[in-house]
């Protein structure tokens, strides 16, 4: 389980602090981000085994900012794909058509919603990279 | 995806066409011409009729007939009607007076009876008066020549072709009449119709700008809850019995620190809210600005202290530093959200000042200047719109909700003011905004403001705004900014008054200033009262429920209150321009 590498992206401090301090303690590494100009070039450079982004960021969003990885897996930038867990709240998007496109846009691994609870995070990022 | 208005336009029933002025009168005139040749005859006898009548009355029995072929459509022209009574006029004439021997009574009575038919209200009361006149020559006759007269032919010939002219011209009026008043109906359940259809689908554009509004609403909304109460449960979750003090306390102190944050966007939802539905009130009462401002400053000046940002107060404006008018608790609520902002702004070293200045004519300008960051041109056009929060502050991720400046210039212009905004990136920001004096003056003035903010509010579809015209017209000079108020507006009215009157239609706005070129404001409510004048009550409240006219009340004549004026008047303008 050691040595695994998690890159948390959420502009949001707090929130940012209390999941470095769960996915830690769960014995992973903990790289963060408050953007999404800093998360594409986090993962680049730290090449991470699993991404928490949030959906909400200023600046380029999670959506776009998943997409982008997506693309550079495509051009051959990553050795293997990256795993991508998306954050959002639930009802950010009233339309759940348009939800489901942007969705299909950003193509991630998992999504899971605002508030989430600590205990499922651990055991779906367990899930994903064990 | 359809355009909105397809799915509103109605099938109008097919207006029924006018088949009442048909052929028939044609058929009708048949028995006037016949009338006519009897008259002739009996006047002159069969054999000594001049050939010139006999020619006229072959010409006018030929066109009869010719009129037979013409399309119905045509002869329901008011040409042709008008062409028809003019000729059959002069030909009855001209045979009239040619008989001779026509008696100057029977003359005046066949005019009479034109008149009658021409007048007439409807085809009985023309038979009536007719029948009147008739028997009144009959017994005229058998007055000066004894019962000999009433039963030669002349006389039996007189009475029938005064009756048939007569019920001729009475029908062709009362059918016409009747024409004329139902296609006034059709046309007024078309336009009816089709106004109703215009502000359908205006109320229908309007509820989908609202619907996208209020989308864009809730997700933000959500995102702004969600972030601090993700942030309070992943604490909490955090928390361990038992362990070491010093972890779990930042976790407590992270809780306390969102807890509050939700606090303070519940209010400002609140606020906000309350500003929407107009019912954010502006209790003005006199304010001494002195010990009020070091009051509000103090909290900032320990926090500034803390980053290292210097602070300070600067009353630049007369010795004696006159009271103002304004709602403390609202006032409040400005300056300390303007130095909170000025404060996340503000990089360390860099220094705040809130000052006091002389605005102008019984107005105290309030300035809360910062040497921060700045805003982007593109970043100061939208800084007052909700939920708007600038990317460059320092920490990064701004605190709060993005309502707090939307808040604040309603706040402001409830005071009859404006939140004015001057900055540069990288140099600094500086936001200020003017209270009046205390006066009575003053008092009308947030009173008339406050009356214009609620019924805007409470009548997002419709309102027309009249402000008083006293301004400029009084002895006192119009300072120029009025003159240019007064100019624009004149641009915006004529046009859009008449066109708004034409087709009356939700979601318009107007301010109409008395003394306007269009005869004064007065003038222009009346017009404009009677052209939405409902014509029953019920279509009062499905119509104009939400039409309201405001005003008159006093403005006071100054820069200050003139430059929001036109600021106000050509912000209206221009949304009139771009709805219509």
């Amino acid at each position: 389980m050691s040595g695994k590498t998690v890159l948390v992206v959420d502009d949001e401090p707090d929130i940012l602090e209390t999941t470095k301090m769960v996915l830690e303690r769960s014995g992973y590494e903990v790289v963060t981000a408050t953007n999404g100009f800093e998360a594409l070039g986090a993962a680049r450079i730290c090449k991470p085994d699993l991404i928490l982004l949030d959906v909400m960021l200023p600046g380029e969003n999670g959506y776009r900012v998943s997409h982008a990885l997506r693309e550079d897996e495509a051009l051959g930038v990553y050795e293997r794909p990256n795993r991508i867990i998306l954050v959002t709240a639930r009802n950010l998007s009233p339309d759940p058509e348009r939800e489901q496109l942007f969705q299909d846009f950003a193509k991630p691994d998992r999504v899971i919603y605002k508030p989430f609870d600590l205990d499922d995070l651990v055991s779906q990022v367990g899930e994903l990279i064990g | 995806m359809k355009p909105p208005e397809d799915n509103l336009r109605l099938e109008h029933p097919a207006v029924s066409a006018p088949r009442l002025l048909d052929r028939s009168f044609i058929l009708l005139r048949f028995t006037l011409i016949i009338a006519t040749c009897y008259l002739l005859i009996a006047e002159y006898g069969a054999r000594s009729v001049p050939l010139a009548l006999v020619a006229m009355m072959i010409v006018v029995l030929v066109s009869n007939l010719g009129a037979l072929a013409i399309p119905a459509a045509q002869l329901r022209a008011p040409w042709f009607i008008a062409a028809t009574i003019v000729g059959d006029t002069v030909w009855i004439t001209i045979a009239l007076i040619a008989t001779g021997r026509f008696t100057s009574e029977f003359f005046y009575l066949y005019f009479f009876v034109i008149f009658l038919a021409g007048v007439g209200e409807n085809l009985r009361l023309i038979a009536l008066g007719v029948t009147v006149v008739c028997v009144a020559y009959v017994v005229l006759v058998a007055r000066t020549g004894g019962l000999d007269e009433v039963v030669n032919t002349q006389t039996l010939i007189r009475v029938p072709f005064l009756f048939s002219v007569a019920i001729f011209y009475g029908y062709l009026v009362d059918r016409l009449r009747k024409e004329r008043h139902q296609l006034s109906q059709e046309q007024a359940v078309v336009e009816g119709l089709e106004r109703n259809r215009r502000a359908l689908a205006e109320a229908n554009e309007e509820l989908r700008r609202l619907s996208d509004v209020k989308s864009k609403f809730v997700s933000t909304v959500s995102h702004e809850l969600k972030s601090p109460l993700t942030a309070i449960k992943n604490a909490v979750s955090l928390i361990e019995p038992g362990a070491d003090g010093k972890s779990n306390e930042k976790l407590l102190e992270m809780i306390r620190r969102n807890a509050d944050r939700l606090n303070i966007i519940i209010a400002d939802l609140l606020d906000m809210s309350k500003a929407e539905s107009g019912s954010l009130t502006i209790a003005a009462d006199t304010l001494d600005l002195r010990p009020f401002l070091s009051q509000v400053m103090e909290p900032f000046e320990t926090q500034a202290e803390g980053a290292g940002i210097g602070i300070s107060i600067e009353i630049k404006s007369p010795e004696s530093l006159p009271s103002v008018l304004a709602d403390a608790n609202r006032i409040e609520q400005v300056v300390a959200n303007l130095l909170s902002n000025a404060l996340k702004a503000t990089p360390k070293g860099g220094s705040i000042t809130l000052a006091v200045e002389d605005g102008g004519a019984d107005w105290i300008t309030i300035r809360v200047t910062d040497d921060g960051v700045g805003l982007s041109a593109e970043d100061q056009t939208k800084v007052f719109e909700p939920f708007f929060q600038a990317e460059n502050t320092l920490e990064g991720k701004p605190a709060g909700t993005g309502l707090g400046l939307t808040i604040c210039r309603d706040l402001i212009r409830g005071h009859g003011s404006e939140l004015r905004l001057e900055s540069e990136l990288g140099v600094g920001s500086s936001f200020s905004f003017s209270l009046p004096v205390q006066s009575d003056r003053a008092r009308e003035t947030i009173a008339f403001e406050n009356q214009v903010r609620t019924t805007f509010r409470a009548h997002p579809y419709f309102a027309i705004l009249i402000v008083d015209g006293s301004l400029g017209t009084s002895s006192q000079p119009a300072g120029p900014t009025l003159d240019a108020a007064r100019d624009r507006l004149a641009k915006i009215l004529p046009r859009e008054l008449d066109v708004l009157c034409e087709q009356p239609a939700h979601g318009r706005i107007i301010i109409v200033m008395l003394s306007t070129p269009l005869g004064g404001g007065w003038v222009v409510k009346r017009k404009l009262a009677s052209a939405f004048a409902p014509e029953s009550a019920r279509d009062k409240a499905s119509r104009w429920g939400s039409f309201k006219v405001l005003g008159p009340a006093g403005f006071p004549d100054d820069g200050e209150h003139g430059s929001i004026l036109i600021d106000r008047a050509t912000e209206l303008g221009e949304q009139l321009e771009e709805r219509s």
